[in-house]
């Protein structure tokens, strides 16, 4: 290191200790002080100042976090839960991901009990999809060389990874370190210019007022507001939220943001215990993501807010997408800077009943003479969709595949929430109407499903479409004394006119999962 | 010397005798630090052993005279060897000897004279900030070594090996990627049956992972293996085969008895004494008749069991492994005949079973 260079550093640190009193800054100071302390001892420190392995890598808070737990129990790594708090803050803030780096994975951060999961090509998907989601490595940026390093660490941790199904069949080892790591170091290497512009970019402040709406599969919207306000550290979230019916849904949160976008806050929502999993937009005016109940990852909630000081007038939720020809009914449009002029397309009948800056209430009539098809609302600047339409011609069953997981134990099951989605003929195939109630049925997928019992033994389905698995474990009164596993035809059924069109989906009931780590 | 060869003349004069009148019997482990031994013909556990430092016990390698049990445990990482008249430990070898050092045991078998472990050994090198996978080897522990026993030799040796299998003549094979016939002494192997690299006309690639020694009463290694008939339509069920892999341990002869198509899971499989038959299992047993290669009979298991074993004189066959329970069936009829529960239920999960006379 130059004279010159150890000046400037110098310089940067007193600037930093100079400046304590800012919560961020003291965070770093301290978690860098911590990295000294514990992870030097194995991770030398190069004359560049970079550590060995950690300055090679960059994650989610997750993959530190995960990183940690596995330093304490396999290498002796002793730290306590606000050390491991400064920990994880300061190396998600070194060595971070960029907000578009981590876009594409959310789902996985997110705790979504059912995602797609998309491997970047079959080969990464039989050599490291198989065990992980393709999530998990698609979070992580490495030098060439670490994901070498990944590599012999997989085999030296888990030497049975070669005789698994999907990788007996193949050279794994000799793939893994003559050509994978090469690509992964392609796909997902440590520097890139995303990274480089968000590690310099200014932190956004999100303290303020935010108009909240958000989805609960089963149950409906909701939509309300949220106060953010900083509590020392951490951030403190206050809600004022209720559902579509006018229930409310109150409560607060505290939340630490890593890596200036990552809120990842615990609280309660109507005195549940809940989880927050959110990430604020490069700009700061938008908050996106998912909460869930913290003892059932499975329930909870699609999160969207956004910043009122200074919003584009915009419509967030709707309490219906759609109305049939010749009916009225009362819609409200949730949003923002909704004072303007409610007009709409010519033919669908717009009466303003209530209207104030969140929320307008109108009733809306769809002329027998109208075409079906989708309708543009517009309050001032803000645009919206309702879908006018005279038949229903299918219902998709959303998700169409997806698993639920039998519980038992210290391990809850994990539930599937089903909708039903109508759709409508149109020109180019159907055209989608929106979410509907229907009835709904559990039958056997198939022959085998029939033969055993499946439907018997794999739990209960509600009539919001809500499967709860049965208990696991193995079931003396089964075929085999197999556990309650099933692979059950979820039937949904909407009746209009007289008339019954179902829609199905498959849903595969399967066995606890043991490991429950932040990143599947 | 010559009073040594002797007296050891005699002694395995002696041995051979007994094993005419020799009562049959059991070995099974269970997790985490069981041994037993059943007289099986009685339906009754005679001997209880506690693997002292054990986790979960899978491997059982038996001396050849019938008296020391091998038991790979600690998962994968320790084989212990028990007395059977005593419980006494009588020997002992930790992988993880060197201190840079961790190492995952794949499989071990014994030479025929008893005075040597063979171990697949696959090694991780622990630098300060990172691992490095090191090359799979043959460890050669002498089973004279006592309880802290480091390798007398090691080789080198592909990876993937999950089944290391001594033959008569004292020829060791591995079987992984491909069948391999090792020198013990030099390390030398050779590819002497190819299964990812087979040229059978118009199968796939096979799919097989052995674990289960089933030669005690037949001398004669058998496995399920999977295959696809690649000249079959693609919408053809039948496409899907299982044949048997066996591995005659007289002759060093393999074949491969091509019997059914894929109805069901099947993980291990033993040949009849007068191998004419076989049987294997998961969630069925069936019974394989190998002179005209079919499924003769099929039934339903109450439960899963990992391994099938026969009596030596090929009238029961039994099911083992996964929970606490042996379940044995007539080998004409697959009637069931009897069970053996083993005390206090533990788990057997992956132990394997072994058949010895004493």
């Amino acid at each position: 290191m130059s004279g010159k260079m150890r000046l400037f550093i110098s310089g940067i640190m007193l600037l930093a200790l100079s400046t304590l009193s800012t919560p961020a800054l003291a965070d770093s100071a301290k978690g860098k002080a911590l990295v000294n302390d514990y992870c030097t001892a194995c991770h030398a420190q190069g004359e560049n100042g970079k550590l060995a392995r950690i300055s090679d890598v960059r994650k989610t808070p997750e993959g530190w976090e995960m990183t940690i737990f596995r330093m304490q129990h396999l290498h002796g790594l002793e730290v306590d839960g606000d050390e491991r708090l400064a920990l994880i803050k300061y190396l998600s803030a070194e060595y971070g991901l960029a907000p578009s780096e981590a876009a594409p994975f959310r789902y996985v951060l997110e705790q979504r009990s059912y995602f797609v999961d998309h491997a970047p090509n079959d080969d990464l998907d039989a050599l490291c999809g198989r065990c992980h989601t393709n999530a998990r490595y698609g979070l992580q940026r490495r030098t060439e060389q670490d994901w070498l390093k990944h590599m012999h660490f997989h085999v030296g941790q888990f030497p049975s990874l070669e005789y698994q199904a999907r990788s007996r069949d193949r050279f794994w080892w000799k793939e893994v370190t003559t050509k994978t790591y090469k690509e992964l170091g392609q796909l997902y290497p440590l520097q890139t210019p995303e990274w480089d512009k968000w590690k310099a970019s200014e932190a956004n402040d999100p303290t303020g007022q935010w108009r909240v709406v958000g989805h609960r599969p089963g149950l409906g919207g909701y939509e309300g507001t949220m106060t953010i306000s900083r509590d020392g550290d951490y951030f403190k979230a206050t809600y004022n939220l209720q559902d579509l019916n006018g229930s409310p849904l109150s409560g607060d949160s505290k939340a630490v943001i890593y890596t200036g976008y990552e809120w990842r806050g615990s609280g309660l929502l109507n005195d549940t215990e809940t989880r927050e999993v959110y990430a604020i937009s490069e700009d700061g005016r938008r908050i996106t993501g998912r909460w869930y109940e913290s003892a059932h990852y499975d329930i909870g909630g699609e999160f969207q807010a956004v910043l009122i000081e200074g919003a584009e007038a915009q419509v967030l939720l709707k309490s219906s997408d759609y109305i049939r020809i010749g009916n009225s009914k009362e819609i409200t449009f949730h949003g923002v800077g909704l004072t303007g002029k409610v007009s709409t397309n010519k033919g669908l009948d717009i009466n303003v009943i209530a209207q104030n800056d969140t929320s307008v209430t109108v009733k809306i009539t769809a002329a027998k003479n109208m075409s079906p098809g989708a309708y543009k609302v517009t309050v001032g600047q803000a645009v919206a969709e309702i879908i006018v339409y005279d038949h229903i011609n299918s219902v998709q069953v959303s998700p169409a595949w997806t698993i639920a997981r039998l519980g038992g134990g210290h391990t809850p099951p994990v539930t599937a929430q089903f909708e039903a989605v109508a759709y409508m003929k149109g020109k180019d195939g159907d055209v989608k109407i929106g979410i509907m109630p229907a009835q709904w049925q559990a039958l056997a997928f198939n022959e085998e499903a029939e033969h055993m019992k499946d439907v018997d033994f794999a739990g209960q389905l509600n009539q919001q479409g809500q499967f709860m698995p049965a208990s696991a474990g193995p079931n003396p009164k089964r075929k085999y004394a197999t556990n309650n596993a099933g692979n059950l035809k979820i039937v949904a059924l909407i009746k209009e006119d007289g008339k019954e069109i179902t829609g199905k989906a498959q849903l595969i009931v399967t066995v606890q999962r043991w490991n429950k780590p932040p990143i599947r | 010397m010559k009073k040594i060869f002797i007296l050891l003349t005699l002694f395995w004069g002696l041995a051979l005798s007994s094993v005419a009148s020799a009562k049959e019997y059991m070995i099974v482990g269970a997790r985490p630090n069981k041994l037993f031994v059943i007289d099986i013909k009685a339906r009754k556990v005679e001997k209880t052993f506690t693997i002292p430092d054990s986790t979960a016990p899978q491997n059982i390698v038996m001396s050849p005279d019938g008296k020391i049990a091998y038991v790979g445990t600690n998962h994968l990482r320790s084989i212990i060897g028990i007395d059977l008249d005593s419980g006494a430990v009588v020997f002992r070898a930790d992988l993880d000897y060197k201190d840079d050092e961790r190492t995952w045991n794949y499989g071990f078998d014994i030479s025929p004279d008893g005075t040597e472990i063979y171990s697949y050994d696959i090694p991780t090198k622990i630098h300060l900030d990172r691992y490095e996978s090191l090359e799979p080897r043959l460890s050669v522990f002498k089973t004279d070594a006592g309880l802290e026993a480091t390798p007398d030799r090691s080789f080198a040796l592909p990876r993937r090996i999950h089944l290391l299998i001594t033959a008569k003549s004292g020829a060791l094979y591995a079987m992984g990627w491909d069948f391999y016939k090792i020198d013990v002494q030099t390390g030398k192997y050779e590819v002497v049956y190819p299964l990812r690299n087979w040229t059978q006309p118009n199968l796939s690639q096979p799919d097989a992972l052995a674990f289960w020694p089933s030669w005690d009463n037949n001398g004669i290694f058998s496995t399920p293996i999977s295959y696809v008939r690649t000249d079959m339509a693609e919408d053809n069920m039948e496409r899907y085969r299982t044949g048997l892999l066996t591995l005659d341990l007289d002759t060093e002869k393999f074949d491969l008895i091509d019997f059914q198509s894929a109805p069901e899971v099947l993980f291990s499989s033993v040949l009849h004494p007068d191998r004419k038959t076989a049987y294997a299992s998961y969630n069925t047993l069936i019974k394989i008749d190998l002179e005209n290669p079919h499924t003769a009979q099929r039934i339903d298991l109450d439960h899963t069991y990992y391994q099938t074993e026969i009596s030596a004189d090929g009238k029961e066959v039994y099911v083992g492994g996964t929970t606490c329970d042996i379940a044995i069936y007539n080998t004409d009829d697959l009637s069931r005949i009897g069970e053996v529960i083993l005390p206090g239920c533990p788990d057997m999960g992956a132990t394997v079973i072994r058949m010895i006379h004493k």
